[in-house]
């Protein structure tokens, strides 16, 4: 072989960066890691694999049917899983699950998503803002 | 069954072909020697001191080890002699800068490298807070649920683009190769299914994880049976993407590392300071003054050095040695 | 030249990549290069397998078991050369190259493009070293080797001129000039090798230069040069021939001693090694031996461009020179600024060493000191191109130059394909140019320099029975001098290249452009005032052509 003077290298450069998850996983201790998810108490609103994959696709006809039919009483899912009638509402949701850190952050940062539903949405980790209406204005402009 | 084979069975396989054959394919072109020193020049070579070298020329025509690896590292960074590109148009007789093509493949192998760095979130445990930036940074939020990646959506169009070229150009397509489709039509076939299942069919992202590190650690009974849990959608991904590692090694995608090895690019044009000695040549007597042997007999040349070449012609080169080697105007 | 062709069509073709798979069966008149003669390859000093035998091309004549040699040598081949296993491998096909070709531009034959051409051979390495080739054969891109797939490879691999400008636009610096060289290499293998380049290096490897030049003739035609100069100038000039204990040995194209306008660069260089010598005392002495620059064997394989090249350094040190100055060629400079020192070991006589240790000029000749090569040239290697000896010359003021004496030429500057691409030296020409005239124009910024188009007859292609390819792989260039020709009126084209010289004349009257031919160093020998002889600015009366300088006739050419 010639030039061996760049081509080792180039071989463990490329055979280090192939194998990065080794090494790193390795480095940070969670070889092999999978988190221990804690079940929530109940019945969820529909398969539990399912749901795994699809929850924000049911979480999008929520929304829907939130803004476009609430008014009209729309606000009702039928389960596929149960044939059950739900409340289509994020408390739906936290009538069983905890909260965000204890149930939705274990797969999210898992896989190292963030999604930008709590950047608006309430859970309840968080504390809800006191308002006290036109009076509280008054506080700020007067 | 579907999850055995393509989860568990079919990814181990690719990626030690892959490896494997990297690997082989880099010691097999280092088990050639470099003969020549033949850098192409793309620009003026050090000189003397008075003539100017731009930066440009400093790239493309290295003198110093810095020079020679700052042009190979711009033409892997950013295709270099691609942005050179000009199109001949034979009606004008002219021709006119070019860079489509540079534009598409930029396109296409950014967008893979940002694919790929996002894509090891998968791997990594805890994901690196850069590849959780990055994917915020190139995402359009607020248009679809979930937010959009600008790098999946950029490497199909750029695969399209490059795809179009080789079927609507008619220089492209007397070239194109099945196999060149082939490459495209499988990075195609990847991408497609991949953002298929980012946004519309979806799959158990924690399972796939899960897979991933089991696999990993060759927890295999693990992985086989999270193997059974995942959607097929995901399959179809995967196993398209175990199949190119494994046909990366054996077909042109290896001008990923082939690109390193390039002798017309990777040597600095120096040959005048400091000589290229080539392994298979002594380079003491010329080659075919030793004779060369094919097919069981030696073809030998007479060497033609001084003695000889006086012995042939001696009364003209005696006739030079009496006018002591000096050449004057006849007297007319 | 009586076949040069009538009328050019430029014709595109785009076939299928199944037809470009299949071989061609008609071979163009004007294309195809003649198949050397025994007395060409089967020579005493240029022995090639299987040269005994006269072939035709329609029958070819091979040796039995030429499918084994040929793969044979291929595999050999292979395994000799990085550059061509890899270039075999990475090409993905992109068609950066295609239209980089001047053959291409205008011939409009789909298998001309850089990247067909190497595919050529590539199909036959897919069929034969890969396993994608042996599994899938024709989809995967591969084909068997027959006697048809054989004359194919002759006849398109003897249609490209080395000029690497393909290279120069391939992302991975693909060389269709390497892998043409080494498939010629193994075509020679098997008893084929193209007439031409045989010729010159048969003549080259048993007299010394391509022309077959005796001494006698060598010295004769320098003589009748320094008897032209005589009456040009008025002086007595003298120059060296042989000479042992010579300051430098100089080496010139050996189309210098002869051809026109070659000839007038060569009145240049005596011009400027007189004033040279009797102002600062430099010797510079030429040898019969070493009477080549040029090396044919370039453009046919390693082994014969080693053996024309390493007669150079032999006589180096025979005549225990300093060092060598090389005159104007565009190939030769690919050989001896790439090639020649790994090819050949350096001279290491004490001269050179000694010289080497300080490259001061003012070692060889006090006058001259500050005249330095060491910023990137060593003892390794030890040549000097003569238009970079001649800008140091004029950087430092050593030599005076009256540029007016060239005011009635309009000039532009073609870079030779091999100095700019495989050597680098375009800056050099150009600082001369300006230094020694007044008018001098570029060509439009796509064809000059690093990116110049090839005078369509370098690689070998300067045969006359392929005159019709030479006319058309010239075109772009010639549209480019068109260019200049009608915006600034230039009404001549310098080029410090021998090939081109040859292939320019009858290639610029071909297109009509009426304008002449000519090297810088003529220029360099018309304003060059040599004031060693006591010659003023205003004395010299004619030009290296013999005609008058101050007159405005002439002005368009002829």
């Amino acid at each position: 072989m010639y030039n061996k003077k760049y081509v080792i290298p180039l071989i463990l450069i490329f055979l280090v960066g192939f194998f990065t998850p080794y090494w790193y996983n390795a480095m940070a201790g969670t070889f092999g890691y999978v988190p221990e998810l804690k079940e929530p108490s109940g019945e969820c609103v529909e398969d539990k694999d399912w749901m795994a994959a699809n929850h924000m696709l049911l979480l999008q006809e929520w929304r829907t049917q939130a803004i476009r039919h609430g008014a009209e009483g729309g606000r009702i899912y039928h389960s596929f899983t149960t044939g059950e009638e739900y409340h289509a509402s994020t408390n739906t949701c936290w009538s069983c699950h905890e909260g965000k850190e204890e149930f939705c952050d274990q797969c999210h940062d898992y896989i190292g998503i963030h999604p930008e539903c709590w950047d608006c949405h309430y859970t309840p980790n968080i504390e809800k803002p006191h308002y006290s209406g036109i009076e509280e204005l008054s506080k700020y402009f007067s | 069954m579907i999850g055995v084979i393509f989860g568990v069975i079919v990814p181990y396989i690719a990626v030690a072909i892959f490896v494997v054959g990297v690997v082989y394919r880099i010691v097999n072109w280092a088990n050639s020697p470099v003969p020549l020193k033949i850098p192409t020049t793309g620009g003026q070579q050090r000189s003397l001191p008075f003539i100017k070298r731009t930066v440009y020329d400093r790239f493309d025509s290295p003198y110093t080890w810095w020079e020679t690896a700052g042009r190979m590292l711009l033409e892997i960074f950013l295709f270099r002699s691609l942005l050179k590109n000009t199109r001949y148009y034979l009606d004008r007789v002219s021709q006119k800068d070019a860079r489509w093509l540079w534009l598409f493949g930029i396109l296409f192998h950014y967008s893979l490298l940002l694919v790929l760095i996002r894509h090891s979130r998968f791997f990594l445990e805890p994901v690196p807070s850069f590849v959780e930036m990055l994917s915020e940074i190139e995402s359009f939020k607020g248009v679809f649920i979930p937010s959009v990646y600008i790098s999946g959506l950029a490497i199909v169009a750029a695969l399209f683009l490059l795809w179009f070229r080789r079927i609507f150009l008619s220089r492209e397509r007397t070239l194109s190769l099945p196999s060149d489709h082939f490459a495209l039509i499988l990075l195609l076939a990847i991408t497609i299914s991949g953002n298929l299942m980012r946004y519309f069919f979806k799959a158990d992202l924690f399972a796939v994880k899960e897979l991933l590190m089991s696999l990993m650690s060759f927890n295999i009974g693990h992985a086989v049976e999270v193997a059974e849990t995942i959607e097929p959608i995901f399959y179809v991904h995967f196993a398209l993407a175990s199949f190119l590692l494994a046909y990366f090694p054996f077909s042109k995608l290896m001008h990923a590392g082939g690109v390193l090895f390039s002798p017309t690019r990777n040597m600095p044009n120096d040959n005048r300071a400091r000589r290229h000695v080539n392994p298979w040549d002594p380079a003491d007597v010329p080659l075919l003054a030793k004779g060369i042997t094919v097919a069981g007999r030696t073809y030998k040349s007479k060497k033609l050095d001084w003695e000889t070449y006086y012995e042939m012609y001696t009364d003209q080169l005696q006739e030079i040695e009496e006018a002591n080697y000096k050449i004057v105007p006849e007297e007319l | 030249m009586e076949e040069m062709p009538e009328k050019i069509e430029i014709r595109q073709k785009f076939p299928s990549w199944r037809e470009m798979l299949k071989p061609v069966k008609e071979f163009e008149e004007g294309r195809l290069s003649y198949l050397s003669l025994p007395k060409q390859v089967d020579s005493e000093f240029f022995k090639m397998p299987f040269g005994d035998v006269e072939r035709d091309f329609d029958d070819l004549k091979l040796p039995e078991n030429w499918k084994e040699i040929f793969l044979e040598a291929l595999k050999e081949t292979l395994e000799k050369n990085r550059s061509f296993k890899l270039f075999m491998d990475i090409c993905v096909r992109c068609g950066a190259c295609a239209d980089k070709c001047h053959y291409y531009i205008g011939t409009g034959d789909p298998k001309n493009m850089p990247v067909a051409r190497a595919e050529l051979i590539r199909s036959i390495y897919r069929r034969y070293f890969t396993p994608a080739g042996k599994l899938f054969g024709e989809w995967a891109g591969a084909r068997e080797l027959t006697e048809d797939v054989l004359k194919e490879l002759y006849y398109y691999f003897n249609q490209c001129s080395l000029c690497r400008r393909c290279s120069l636009f391939c992302p991975y610096g693909i060389d269709t000039a390497e892998i043409v060289w080494w498939v010629r290499r193994i075509l020679s293998r098997i008893g084929l090798n193209q007439r031409f380049m045989t010729i010159s290096i048969e003549a080259s490897s048993r007299t010394g230069n391509h022309l077959g030049l005796l001494p006698g003739g060598m010295y004769g035609a320098i003589q009748q040069g320094l008897e032209e100069l005589k009456d040009y100038t008025g002086f007595d000039l003298h120059t060296y021939i042989n000479k042992k204990g010579a300051d430098v040995l100089f080496v010139a194209p050996s189309a210098d001693y002869f051809a026109t306008p070659h000839w007038y660069v060569m009145l240049g260089y005596l011009l400027l090694f007189n004033e040279l010598e009797e102002k600062y005392g430099l010797t510079i002495t030429w040898s019969t031996y070493a009477s080549e620059g040029g090396n044919f064997g370039t453009f046919h394989s390693y082994e014969a461009a080693q053996l024309l090249n390493s007669k150079i350094y032999k006589e180096a040190e025979r005549l225990g020179v300093s060092f060598i100055i090389g005159g104007e060629c565009g190939h030769m400079w690919r050989d001896k600024h790439q090639f020649i020192n790994t090819m050949n070991q350096p001279p290491k006589h004490e001269e050179w060493k000694k010289f080497w240790e300080d490259p001061d000029l003012g070692e060889l000749a006090e006058g001259l000191r500050g005249v330095r090569f060491d910023s990137y040239a060593s003892g390794e290697h030890g040549w000097i191109h003569i238009l970079e000896f001649v800008a140091a010359l004029l950087e430092h003021k050593k030599i005076t130059v009256d540029k007016s004496r060239n005011d009635k030429w309009i000039a532009t500057y073609h870079d030779p394909c091999n100095v700019a691409r495989g050597m680098g030296l375009i800056e050099e020409p150009r600082y001369v140019l300006r230094n020694v005239m007044n008018h001098f124009y570029d060509m439009p910024e796509h064809t000059i320099k690093d990116k110049t188009y090839c005078c369509g007859a370098g690689g070998g292609m300067l045969a006359d029975e392929i005159m019709d390819l030479r006319m058309r792989g010239v075109m772009p260039r010639m549209m480019a001098v068109r260019h200049v020709y009608r915006k600034y009126g230039v009404n001549i084209l310098l080029t410090p290249c021998a090939i081109d010289k040859a292939q320019f004349p009858p290639a610029l009257e071909y297109w009509k452009i009426p304008i002449e031919v000519g090297g810088p160093m003529e220029m360099v020998g018309n304003a060059l005032v040599m004031t060693a002889f006591g010659e003023k600015p205003e004395d010299r009366q004619f030009d290296l052509r013999g005609e008058p300088l101050r007159e405005e006739e002439g002005e368009e050419g002829e």
